[in-house]
């Protein structure tokens, strides 16, 4: 390897040798977490500093295993930024709450796991073989369990961490098997080789199969529909700052891989490929949407409206050569915010305290909390695809790019879908924006932020003051806004990245 | 005009222009807004701040409507209406809001999305025949479709604007939504809400394209026949005022369809004027009920009566209004009805007939509303404060605008005169 390669490869170094680097610390440091909270925002902040490095070197090719170029940089520099964020947002909601054993430990391995995890992703997003495509699944996957499973004092999280564990190790099977099929039939771990047998005349069986047990391994990864089963268990389950990682950085990863396998090969107008992904979108869009509209858990929405925009994703990447790229990249953005600035939220307003779950906790929160209120109703909005926020540009861009394929009857699809998702998401706001129940005190009870508020005792302090978690709601807002309004520096400057694409 | 960048690499534009129809309606906002802020002075209650704020966004989107020559941002605009018009409802609306707001949201979100994917559809095969993207209305103009892509396309449109208007069997959520809002929604909804829809027929709808409308039309004159009968009918029905005055709507939008789609210059100039008088007049009609509703506590036709007696300001101003539904010469309303019925009187006579039987079943309604609530004995638990003076002279304002309208509608459609011929529309007999 050359000097060049090191330097195309500066964040991914960075990220792993940081990751050991917080765990030390971790090791150190008794029971504060504080000195790896610190440490891991460091590396995190150098690896993002790193991307600048490794531009000057792309496009390169680091052996046949991975290729920094525009797009892969984007993805790499979105997935350590939305990292930075979780990792804020994680601060206080991973604190040992009272009441809680915390069995002795720091919890610092929190933040070696989210560098490893994002690592794992940021391979994924380089990934030209399907060497890299697993190490990166596997890092993440093996990271994500840990995560998942993080809080040891709460059973539901461990059987969430064991269910993503066995499905996470089965769909990891299919994707073996896949490469292995694929490997017999073209003799390369390249991902480009098996694009190019899949789009040459009439594809042997073999490869066929192969791409069969792939899109079951990838499929999982994103959520779509039908290998979402786990996504509401897990992101219920999960702490909330993790179920954050899961919506954006896992899913978004996975997305940029798929984006970089199909769009140069010219695999989405090849064929019934498509098809396969077409059908995929068209059913992630309506089980998502559908299913959520009955959730009475905010969560539970969130993670069903994740499979419902993995399902828009999906009609960008389809889009084929031109038009997946930039869509995808700006969607993700968008997207990115808009959860994150959700999920932060909900972290804000769950940490000291039970868990913010339910959607009859939040009634009445505007009067209680109303910057909390404004930023979540913000990114509900936003999800929802309304004008003055990211979403409704990126779910413009995928109008655009879904139409300029001719892929009508997906974005017609797509349309009603909006329509659909759009009582769901108004639910939430609606439910804020309630008075709350003076009369049912009582039921207040069992959440402690509507015991606190009308019985006047106070709450615990660090429930109450400004947290790392209210500033990251506040970052995602902005980037909601902004996007919403001024789209066209972010938009250039993605065509610029991936006009490889 | 004014015209800025915005995504310059999709060709979308910032571009606002002004004409004699869209100053029309901006005049109409203008007005109806100040009308809204002042007619919910009093009756809030709660979170004051939050409601103006939300009032002035709808505006801005309504205006954004009147003024947007790129249809990217007409689109845009469209949709920012409705954020802030559901929260108007859902958080200081009545008793059903939460029903009610949801009804109009996802009705209005139905149609606009459609609109959207149809605007994006226009502006790719703009893009594909000409290799210029651009969603600049004046480049748009003038694009050719294949006649199956263009009814695909112009019902896109078409199903956003029968939403909004709304066109009969798409009314569904309006009687719910005007009445269940508070005094600035639904003087906002009735007032402007449904002016957006008839103003984009004629500024999108009909010039790009203009094929597939005239394929359209007969069935769109049907569906304004329709609702201007079914609305007549229902608004007869009802026994609470509020929803009374929603169901008139119903059958006075339904002349401006008719006359819309007539694609007269005559049609054409009684649907602008049926709009701009059903506007003030409704609109004036929405702030009266209103205030009746804070001052008796009460909509129910039954247990009202007899306010001529305890308020007579009150009283007199709804005799005006309630002869403005009817269609009496003087008034605005009139000229809109007349000019769209002589538009269709050549090429839709059956529709024309029934049409005029409409304004038959609005004088059985206007007048029974009129006799339950105004005349007669008061009912003992009823009092009811009359207007003071800041309401009268809002009122006031509204219904001199409305007789203007009556008595020189020249003055507008001089206005309007280089719009029609732009459109290419014969006057009279269509060809």
């Amino acid at each position: 390897m050359s000097s060049a390669d090191f330097l195309a490869l500066s964040p991914l170094v960075l990220a792993a040798g940081g990751s050991i680097i917080v765990l030390l610390v971790s090791a150190f440091a008794g029971k504060r977490p504080a000195p790896s909270f610190a440490a891991a925002l460091v590396v995190l902040a150098l690896a993002l500093a790193a991307i600048g490095l490794a531009w000057s070197e792309a496009p390169r090719a680091v052996g046949s295993l991975v290729k920094i170029d525009g797009f892969t940089l984007f993805a790499q520099a979105l997935i350590f930024a939305t990292a930075f964020l979780v990792a804020l947002a994680s601060y206080r909601y991973m604190a040992p709450r009272s009441g809680e054993e915390s069995g002795g430990d720091s919890g610092g391995e929190y933040y070696f796991l989210l560098l490893l995890a994002s690592l794992g992703a940021s391979i994924l997003a380089a990934a030209t073989s399907f060497v890299t495509l697993f190490l990166g699944l596997e890092l993440l996957s093996v990271s994500l369990f840990s995560l998942i499973a993080f809080r040891r004092e709460k059973t539901i999280g461990a059987q969430a961490g064991f269910m993503y564990l066995i499905l996470a190790g089965a769909s990891s099977a299919f994707l073996l098997f896949g490469m292995a099929l694929a490997f017999m039939a073209t003799g390369s771990l390249k991902t480009a080789d098996l694009a190019a047998a899949l789009v040459s005349g009439t594809p042997d069986i073999l490869v066929l199969a192969s791409l069969g047990l792939m899109t079951v391994g990838i499929g999982f990864k994103l959520a779509a529909v039908p290998f979402h089963l786990w996504t509401p268990e897990v992101y219920d389950a999960a702490p909330t700052p993790v179920t954050a990682f899961i919506a954006t950085v896992s899913k978004g990863a996975m997305a940029v891989f798929l984006v970089r396998f199909f769009a140069p090969s010219g695999l989405a107008s090849a064929g019934a490929y498509p098809w396969i992904f077409a059908a995929v979108a068209a059913l992630s869009m309506f089980a998502g949407n559908l299913l959520a509209l009955r959730e009475r858990r905010i969560k539970r929405i969130l993670a069903y409206s994740s499979i419902a925009h993995i399902g828009y994703i999906l009609i960008a990447i389809i889009a084929g050569p031109g038009r997946a790229a930039p869509t995808v990249a700006f969607y993700l953005v968008a997207y990115f915010a808009a959860s994150l600035g959700a999920f932060a939220a909900i972290s804000a307003l769950s940490q000291g305290d039970a868990e913010h779950d339910g959607l009859d906790s939040y009634r009445g929160l505007a009067s209680r909390r109303p910057g909390l209120a404004a930023g979540l109703a913000l990114a509900m909005l936003s999800l929802a695809g309304l004008p003055l926020t990211a979403g409704f540009m990126g779910k413009f861009l995928i109008f655009a790019a879904g139409e300029g394929a001719f892929l009508w009857v997906l974005a017609v699809l797509l349309a009603v879908n909006s329509t659909i998702s759009i009582y769901y998401y108004l639910r939430v706001v609606s439910i804020m924006y309630s008075p709350a129940p003076e009369a049912e005190t009582a039921a207040g009870e069992a959440f402690g932020e509507a015991a606190g508020a009308t019985s006047g005792t106070p709450r615990p302090r660090s429930a109450r003051a400004f947290g790392p978690a209210a500033a990251v709601v506040i970052v995602a807002a902005v980037v909601v806004i902004a996007l919403g309004i001024f789209p066209g520096p972010l938009i250039d400057l993605i065509r610029s990245l991936t006009s490889g694409y | 005009m004014e015209s800025h960048a915005w995504i310059p690499s999709l060709g979308v534009s910032f571009t606002l222009g002004l004409d004699g129809l869209s100053l029309l309606f901006v005049i109409l906002t203008a007005l109806m807004g100040a009308a809204a802020v002042l007619a919910s002075w009093k009756s809030l209650g709660r979170k004051v701040a939050l409601f103006h704020a939300a009032l002035a966004l709808v505006m801005a989107g309504i205006y954004g409507v009147f003024l947007s020559v790129d249809l990217f941002l007409f689109a845009f605009m469209w949709e920012l209406m409705l954020i802030p018009m559901y929260f108007l409802v859902d958080v200081w609306g009545g008793p059903g809001r939460h029903k009610a707001s949801v009804k109009f949201f996802l009705f209005s979100q139905a149609g606009g999305i459609l609109m959207f994917v149809a605007v994006v559809a226009l502006y790719v095969l703009h893009g594909r025949a000409t290799g210029v993207y651009s969603f600049d209305y004046r480049v748009l103009l003038g694009t050719a479709f294949d006649p199956a892509a263009g009814m695909l396309l112009m019902l896109g449109f078409f199903a956003a604007f029968a939403v909004k208007l709304p066109v009969f069997p798409l009314h569904a959520w309006l009687p719910d939504t005007y009445t269940e809002a508070p005094i600035g929604g639904s003087v906002l909804l009735a007032a402007l809400l449904s002016k957006t829809a008839g103003y984009g027929m004629i500024r999108f709808l009909l010039p790009l394209f203009p094929d597939a409308v005239r394929a359209f039309a007969p069935i769109a004159v049907w569906l304004g026949v329709a609702g201007i009968v079914y609305g007549g009918f229902m608004a007869f029905a009802q026994k609470d005022l509020k929803r009374l005055v929603s169901y008139t709507s119903v059958s006075h939008l339904g002349f401006v369809l008719v006359g819309i789609f007539t694609l007269t210059a005559q049609g054409l100039d009684g649907a602008v004027i049926q709009m701009l008088s059903h506007g003030l007049g409704t609109g004036a009609l929405f702030v009266l009920v209103g205030w009746l509703e804070e001052r008796s506590g009460t909509r129910d036709l039954d247990r009202l009566g007899g306010l001529w007696s305890m308020a007579p300001r009150l009283g007199a101003f709804g005799l005006v209004l309630t002869l403005g539904l009817v269609g009496l010469p003087g008034l605005g309303n009139f000229i809109g009805e007349f000019l769209v019925l002589s538009g269709s009187f050549h090429a839709y006579l059956a529709a024309t007939i029934v049409a005029g039987f409409g304004l038959v079943v609005a004088m059985v309604y206007a007048l029974r509303m009129f006799q339950l609530s105004f005349h007669g004995s008061p009912s003992g638990a009823l009092a009811v404060r009359d207007l003071d003076a800041p309401q009268v002279l809002l009122l006031g304002v509204l219904v001199a605008a409305l007789v203007y309208l009556g008595l020189f509608p020249q003055e507008v459609l001089k206005l309007l005169a280089a719009l029609g011929a732009s459109l290419g529309l014969t006057p009279g007999v269509m060809p």
